[in-house]
């Protein structure tokens, strides 16, 4: 907290030094385009996020909503915008990492200038509660005996990437039942239609709680679900965690990154925020700077690799 | 339970939630009966406003928007034939007959009294039986959802209008324009011809609007010069076609507590929606009935199943979305969201870790009913003027507010350009005898089915019997030859009626 | 102009959309494989309007070259279908000039003009209309529902 805090202290001076050329910003409403349908994971947080930054910024942050093309069009919008930090984008893995990897789109992770991480959600891999699967071994040996279904959403989409990243690593073949979304996918594992399902906690934490479902391991593991093993633990390398952060345009002044960054910060430490993030299942995992960007880049990397092998 | 209950009603008897109450009502009546925006817009606005308010006030009033908005859907739907709301695109049609002879006030009524209807017996079923219902939920799989769907397309076979081959290729027409676009399974992009701006697909609403609204304001632009007095909606000087009488609301409640039933059941089926609730009842209805050729002509039998179908949809998708926390469609999804703010996480232990806020917020609901009906019945008047100054009024504003609601969509010109391409096609579809509203349930159900179908064939693997070992598949299987046997019977009757009719003369 | 000719025409351009959905590679680009793949629902669907074109068509086909007395309902009354292109083209100016004019200018235009295309000629209530109702919708739309429709640009 103390470095965020002298971070904050730090792009507050910085944004007195340049003073005269931002004067104006943000002087009109700023637009957050949310590629996803209202109500999902990564629009409620952007939405609680938008809120905070109103009463920072002193104008309306309003967040929009373009659905289409599993997260293409929202982003490829953002992607052309005029880079005067008015209009943002509510990135995540699955639109700015993986699809720019996976599928023919008309931007790549260079299209834009990272501006902040929000929250984080670890990938699960689970099962139904009466399942025969007791553990990830007996998953994977089960996987040999006879044909697993897995629940993921999209088959061009972060969860059926991760999956196969996963399941290619530890050596198993699943069949993929791509559901609309994970909270549906969710349900037909809890109503015994699929064998198994990647998820990420705002989904599956209600079924975890009820006892509807087994959770067979976990990106990181942690108190919130002890004794589960996370993948690392199981000799499968990489990060599996699904995330929410603003991007804005490439070529966006570095003042304006810096104003937002200054009042995300502030606004990243209401209790309100903090509080609404806690409920909603969504860890605040609050980065920005070039480590954090650094560390994308090679996620990214990951990915292009990942395409390669599966394109072969 | 009902200890609960009451309790539940001590506390939302407070000036908070009441108000909390009677304002959603308002925003969501006049919200829903502007063509081209909807309600949805209103609670994802009013979502983080929740923050700040107890839980209790918050999620009720936003239920409130959610309910008076499908509700206000219709009073456009009746009164200019515009539907305010995709899920009242059928009442337009029997209530716009109505009001055309005179009988606005009763086509009012009717809706009013239906939505309120349906909405009670829906949150009626959500208060005490919403963990049975909930199996429902949980057995619908990939498979029974496919065959539900193969039931909702051989109902469009009865649906049709002037005759069934053009109802079917006008559903065939929307099953189509449904796919264009970046595909959400395969990542691919489809049918776009080369033209970028496709690849998003066609905006819903755009399309809605196009085929269902703005055929109306290009038939007034070519009946301008009729005199306008012919034009402006005449209200009957009788009383007692201005209300429903108890016995005609006795007559209906029948099909008033099936079309519930039907819509309680879409709802709690996670994904399908108040629109094809709406489908399902009013085809059932038709069916079912000893007249059928009055649907469309002005049948109250046929408003009252749209109109409970559709309204009992909003309590229950409350069922999956409190219960298995599966949220059925955009605005349970915001719901949830509203409750996992307040850090109520829904799921089957939700009914003992927050009572108190549960039950207050079940009473809330059916306070919410009851405040529709009073606020609702209020506005008649108001509506009724409003239908009645001439067209020149009217339509101009009605262009506008279908720009505006395409436009808000996405907040994009292009959906602007879909909106006039679509009217085009809307008129053109009304020319040559397609069916509009056969045309939207097409698009609609479509991705719908694509998905559903996808996954059964992975679940299935190779062995395709597999599709046919469900239970529950059966019953909608079985359904649906049931629905083609009756729609080719009832062609027949038609046909044969039509024959000794041209005999006599 | 009766529906007869039209029926033939639409049937056999969708015939016609069909069979090139059908036969056509290349309509599905990028994506990854399903079981379902990206192409076979667009191609059942096709099969199915080609099927319903033939049963509109043939009829109507019959019709023409039997030259069978009308049915009313194949009339189609070509009155006031020049209101319907005025229509049209306001609302293709209407699209052109958001973008330039902004929603506060375009609108009135738009308004006044489709009131008097209705024969509206009470000009009071008229201007008043085209005046109020843009701003009302303007402004509700930025502050209630935080859309923001698009401004003059010079």
């Amino acid at each position: 907290m103390t470095l965020l805090k002298l971070i904050a202290a730090g792009s507050t001076a910085l944004t007195m030094l340049a003073a005269p050329a931002l004067a104006e910003y943000p002087e009109k409403p700023i637009k957050v385009i949310v590629p996803w349908g209202a109500g999902g994971d990564s629009d409620l947080t952007t939405r609680v996020w938008a809120d905070a930054m109103e009463e920072v910024l002193g104008v309306p942050v309003a967040v929009i909503n373009k659905v289409g093309g599993t997260g293409v069009v929202g982003t490829t919008e953002v992607a052309n915008a005029k880079p005067d930090g008015y209009t943002l984008l509510n990135a995540g893995l699955s639109n700015v990492l993986v699809t720019p990897n996976f599928a023919q789109v008309p931007y790549d992770f260079d299209s834009f200038t990272p501006v902040v991480k929000l929250s984080s959600v670890p990938l699960g891999l689970l099962v139904k509660a009466d399942s025969p699967y007791q553990d990830f071994a007996g998953f994977v040996a089960g996987t040999k005996e006879q044909t697993v279904t897995q629940g993921s959403w999209g088959a061009a989409s972060s969860g059926t990437i991760l999956a196969s990243i996963i399941a290619d690593q530890a050596d198993y073949q699943v069949n993929y039942v791509h559901a609309n979304t994970t909270s549906e996918s969710m349900v037909s594992l809890i109503g015994g239609h699929i064998d198994s399902a990647v998820s990420f906690p705002p989904a599956f934490d209600p079924h975890l709680k009820s006892g509807a479902a087994r959770l067979l391991a976990v990106n990181t593991a942690s108190d919130a679900y002890p004794d589960v093993p996370s993948f690392a633990d199981l000799g499968v390398t990489g990060d599996f965690e699904g995330w929410s952060g603003i991007f804005a345009p490439k070529d966006v002044p570095q003042e304006v990154v810096d104003t937002l960054i200054e009042a995300s910060t502030k606004a990243m430490q209401d209790p309100k925020v903090i509080e609404a993030f806690a409920n909603m299942g969504a860890t605040v995992d609050y980065r920005h700077g070039q480590d954090w960007i650094d560390d994308m880049r090679q996620t990214y990397g990951i990915m292009t690799d990942a395409a390669a092998k599966m394109s072969n | 339970m009902f200890s609960n209950i009451f309790q539940g009603f001590a506390t939302v008897m407070s000036a908070g939630p009441l108000l909390g109450i009677v304002l959603g009502v308002c925003v969501g009546i006049v919200f829903g009966a502007i063509p081209g925006i909807s309600a949805i817009m209103a609670i994802a606005i009013i979502l983080p406003l929740t923050f700040y308010v107890d839980p209790i006030v918050g999620i009720t009033m936003l239920l409130a928007v959610y309910k008076a908005g499908i509700y206000g859907g219709s009073i456009s739907a009746i009164l200019i034939n515009t539907p305010g709301a995709a899920a009242s695109f059928l009442t337009s049609l029997d209530g716009h007959a109505l009001a055309r002879s005179g009988k606005a006030g009763k086509a009012l009524c009717m809706s009013l009294y239906a939505s309120v209807t349906g909405e009670m017996l829906a949150t009626l079923v959500l208060i005490f039986v919403a963990a049975p219902i909930s199996l429902i939920s949980l057995q619908a799989g990939p498979i029974e959802k496919v065959w539900l769907l193969v039931f909702a397309f051989t109902v469009v076979g009865s649906m049709t209008g002037e005759s069934v081959p053009r109802g079917l290729l006008s559903c065939c027409l929307g099953m189509m324009f449904a796919m264009v676009g970046m595909s959400s399974l395969t990542g691919a992009v489809r049918l776009t011809f080369g033209i970028p701006d496709l690849m998003s697909g066609f905006t819903f609403l755009p399309v809605l609007i196009g085929v269902l609204v703005m055929p109306e304001v290009i038939d007034a632009v070519r009946r301008r010069k009729t005199p306008h007095q012919d034009l402006v909606l005449k209200v009957s000087d009788d009383p007692a076609d201005s209300r429903v009488s108890l016995r005609e609301y006795r007559s209906v409640l029948g099909t008033i507590i099936k079309s519930s039933g039907i819509g309680t059941v879409i709802g709690a089926l996670p994904g399908l929606g108040s629109s094809a609730a709406a489908f399902l009842a009013y085809g059932e209805a038709k069916r079912s009935s000893k007249n059928p050729e009055e649907f469309g002509k002005g049948s109250l039998h046929g408003i009252a199943a749209a109109e409970s179908s559709n309204n009992a949809v909003c309590g229950s998708s409350m069922i999956p979305m409190l219960t298995l926390s599966i949220p059925g469609d955009d605005v349970t999804a915001l719901l949830m969201g509203a409750f996992l703010i307040h850090g109520i996480t829904p799921g089957p232990t939700i009914f003992y870790e927050h009572t108190d806020v549960i039950y207050a917020i079940f009473a809330g609901f059916l306070l919410v009913d009851l405040f529709l009906l009073v606020i609702a019945r209020f506005g008649f008047p108001l509506w009724m003027r409003v239908a009645s100054v001439p067209p020149y009024f009217i339509f101009p504003c009605v262009t506008v507010f279908a720009v505006v609601g395409a436009f808000t969509a996405n907040q994009s010109l292009s959906d602007v350009m879909i909106l006039m391409v679509f009217t085009l096609l809307g008129y053109g579809m009304r020319l040559v005898g397609l069916n509009p509203a056969a045309f939207i349930i097409g698009f609609i159900l479509m991705p719908l089915l694509e998905q559903n179908l996808d996954q059964a064939v992975s679940i299935v693997g190779g062995d395709y019997l597999r599709m046919l070992a469900s239970p529950i598949g059966w019953i909608f299987i079985g359904l649906s030859v049931l629905s083609v046997v009756s729609a080719i019977r009832s062609n027949r009757r038609g046909r044969r009626k039509a024959a000794a009719l041209a005999a006599a003369e | 102009m009766t529906r007869r000719h039209l029926d033939v025409i639409l049937c056999s351009v969708l015939i016609v959309a069909g069979v090139l959905i059908l036969t056509l590679d290349g309509l599905a680009q990028g994506g990854v494989e399903t079981q379902l793949g990206s192409m076979l629902m667009p191609r059942v669907v096709a099969s199915l309007i080609i099927l319903f074109s033939l049963m509109i068509g043939l009829p109507s086909l019959r019709g023409i070259l039997q030259d069978r007395p009308l049915l009313p309902t194949e009339l189609i009354e070509a009155e006031g279908l020049d209101g319907v292109v005025i229509y049209i083209a306001i609302f293709t100016a209407y699209w052109w000039a958001l973008p330039i004019l902004g929603f506060l200018v375009a609108t009135p235009a738009v308004i006044l003009a489709v009131a008097v295309l209705l024969g509206g000629r009470s000009w009071m209530p008229i201007l008043a209309m085209s005046l109020i109702t843009p701003t009302i919708i303007f402004y509700g739309c930025r502050e209630l529902i935080r859309v923001y429709l698009p401004e003059w640009s010079f």
